[in-house]
């Protein structure tokens, strides 16, 4: 008679065994996903149909997806004047109207790298602005590290020579590469000498609302990532702002060009997103403490292993036959759950979870477990092999018997 | 078994002014909202009272009204209610009133399930076959700039200002379409009032023909002006200045000067020095673009 607690035994043998399985054919799968990463991420992107598929993410296509959502926010902090036709002097009066109302901040993204004639009037107009931010450009140094930068463009020292109390922030944006998407806004870039200088939106919010600008520097990130979707800022015409000046009170002017061909930058949910409107996001991004969560590596690297430890775990228990019509509609299934509850992280709780990888675990998990499968056969043929050539006589034997 | 009859009538007044309070508490909100029409595409209608009335954008709504998005067209709408105010897009066609398209950009706005199933590029588009046509390879020149903030020509202005010096009576009234400086003289009070009924600023400022220390004649800015920089008026304000001492002493002449775009006051004192005193050639008759009046006051 069999011995009843060898049952138990050899059910729990055969558990440890399918559990080891999984782990080998998970880390095999960890291996795989990551030497084929780049060349996928860009098949991921032709699939979801984005035309700058040559630099995306996942959260680019939640970004699109959440903007054309049907309600959208009108930001009551921030305004636009766009400064297209207007040249220094139609600049000053501007800031004259400004300086008569009461702004939070006037940020200025206009460069003024020469001293004209008739610029008197500018500086003069300058020299009334309050709370005036004014931007610079900064280039990267080569050859340093940790990363520094110094000023590449900015405004003649001459045009805020009456006034004190300008600040001046960077205009420049974190990016993968030049003229690539512009996801992020810097809190901050360290200058050669070792000082720093703030971003032009941090410098906007640090004039005109201090108390957003310190949640800003206690969260301690270089970098944040921009808050785009079902966001829109008042954009006027300087005709407009002289006939209702009031409309500047308790807000924060942003006087930049809305329609200059070189100064349109690809975003998210715009592939020409002129700069200051930019500059406008990442300052409301700010200000409504709109931030994003990343997860560290390993928790994104945890969710993947987990799942595909799930998805392969399953296919164990399921009997042949019907196996691989319920693990293929499993695997899109479970896709599919991973694309919609990133979304949901993404709108309802700030969370950027990068499903890239997620995605491509449970994708290559079959691949993973039938390259196990195979090779473990193989294994099996090789020892089979092995053994018939050490001792044939001994085999021929037993075939006799 | 006692039944207290004299509390109930007075338990049923009080739960109606708790039912009160809460359905106002419940409505406030929605009774306050602002409604406008933000933006619209296509041959939008707005119905108020049956009737159709002019469509524009910003145009205030009302909850009552019926909007009548055409095919192929879109409306926004926007809300206000407590200083925040958030858009809300149709795009399908039909009539529907205010609150009811909140509702439904609210609905679709909060199906993450859809938005994503149409955003994801096997599923089929809803517009499919409509296209975008954006124009390339195109550049303009010689765009006309803002005319509201077009620099004046500081010479035309200079010479409005010298002439009127010069010959201490207003050479040129006014270009603009209205009358903005008046001066009147009341006990020995003189009085400069400006005031800007038009749409755009109006800069203003008081130079005066004078003598410097060594007896010279000389251009500077009179004590009824502002050194350093323009009195400027917004459209609808005005301003008025008082001088109690007596303002003309030996001869001087004082001119006040209103432009509708900026100027720079160094280099108007500069240049009406130049023709006044040293006979500089003066441009001649002015362009309609230098908008500007000049008044003597003595």
């Amino acid at each position: 008679m069999p011995d009843p607690t060898q049952a138990p035994k050899g059910q729990r043998n055969k558990l440890l065994s399918m559990c080891l399985q999984t782990v080998g054919i998970v880390l095999l799968a960890w291996i795989l996903s990551a030497l084929i990463l780049a060349p996928f991420s860009f098949s991921t992107g032709s699939l979801l149909s984005n035309g700058q598929a040559n630099d995306f993410t996942v959260n680019d296509f939640y970004n699109l997806v959440a903007n054309g959502r049907a309600v959208r926010s009108l930001d009551n902090d921030v305004v636009i004047v766009n400064i297209d036709q207007c040249g220094r002097p139609e600049i000053a009066a501007l800031l004259d109207i400004l300086s008569m109302q009461d702004p939070k901040a006037v940020g200025l993204d206009v460069i003024f790298p020469d001293e004209r004639e008739g610029d008197e009037i500018l500086i003069d107009a300058i020299a009334r602005t309050p709370n005036l931010v004014m931007v610079k450009k900064l280039q990267q140094m080569g050859g340093v590290n940790p990363p520094a930068f110094s000023t590449e463009i900015e405004s003649y020292p001459g045009l805020t020579a009456y006034n004190d109390e300008v600040t001046f922030g960077a205009a420049n944006f974190p990016q993968s590469v030049s003229k690539s998407t512009v996801r992020r806004f810097a809190t901050s870039l360290p200058l050669a000498d070792g000082d720093s200088i703030m971003s032009f939106a941090s410098a906007l919010a640090f004039k005109a609302f201090p108390e957003a600008y310190l949640d800003l520097s206690n969260r301690g990130n270089e970098t944040e990532y921009i808050s785009f979707p079902s966001r829109e800022f008042r954009v006027l015409e300087p005709e407009d702002l002289a006939a209702d000046p009031s409309v500047a009170d308790g807000r924060i002017v942003l006087l930049g060009a809305m329609t200059q061909y070189s100064d349109f930058h690809p975003t998210p949910i715009d592939a020409a997103m002129p700069g200051v409107l930019i500059h406008a996001y990442s300052l409301a991004t700010i200000l409504q403490h709109d931030y994003f969560t990343e997860p560290s590596t390993f928790v994104i690297g945890l969710i993947a292993a987990l799942l595909s430890a799930l998805l392969i775990f399953f296919s164990m228990c399921i009997p042949g036959g019907v196996k691989g019509l319920v693990l293929r509609l499993l695997q899109l299934a479970l896709l599919l759950v991973i694309i919609r509850v990133g979304y949901w992280l993404f709108i309802t709780h700030h969370i950027l979870l990068d499903i890239s990888y997620t995605v491509l675990m449970v994708t290559f998990s079959f691949f993973a477990s039938d390259i196990w499968t195979g090779c473990a056969t193989i294994g099996e043929w090789g020892k089979k092999l092995w053994h018939r050539r050490k001792s044939p006589t001994k085999s021929v034997i037993l075939n006799e018997n | 078994m006692k039944t207290d009859h004299a509390s109930t009538p007075r338990r049923r007044a009080l739960l109606r002014v708790a039912l009160a309070i809460i359905m106002t508490a419940v409505f406030a909100p929605a009774a306050m909202a602002q409604y406008a029409l933000h933006n619209y595409e296509g041959a939008v209608k707005v119905l108020r009272s049956n009737q159709s009335v002019a469509v524009t954008k910003g145009m205030a709504l009302q909850a009552p009204d019926y909007i009548e998005v055409p095919s192929g067209g879109w409306v926004e709408v926007s809300s206000t209610i407590g200083g925040k105010t958030n858009i809300y897009r149709q795009t399908d066609a039909g009539t529907f009133k205010v609150p009811q398209i909140i509702n439904n950009a609210k609905r679709q706005a909060s199906d993450q399930s859809s938005a994503l199933w149409n955003s994801m590029s096997f599923a089929k588009d809803k517009k499919s076959g409509a296209m975008v046509y954006d124009a390339a390879g195109m550049v303009t020149r010689d765009r006309v700039s803002a005319q509201a903030f077009e620099p004046v020509d500081s010479l035309q202005l200079a010479w409005a200002v010298a002439t009127a010096l010069a010959d201490n009576k207003p050479e040129i009234a006014s270009l603009l379409d209205w009358g903005p400086l008046r001066h009147s003289e009341n006990d020995g009070i003189i009085s400069l009032d400006a005031s800007n009924p038009s749409a755009s600023p109006l800069w203003v400022n008081v130079l005066c023909l004078t003598k410097d220390e060594a007896g010279n004649r000389t251009v500077d800015i009179s004590t009824l002006g502002q050194p350093g920089a323009n009195f400027l008026l917004l459209p609808g304000q005005s301003m008025s200045r008082r001088q109690i001492m007596p303002l003309a002493v030996d001869g001087e002449v004082h001119v006040a000067v209103a432009s509708a775009s900026p100027f720079d006051l160094q280099a108007l004192i500069s240049n009406v020095k130049a023709m006044l005193l040293n006979g500089s050639s003066r441009p001649k008759s002015p362009s309609s673009a230098a908008a500007m009046a000049t008044l003597t006051l003595d």
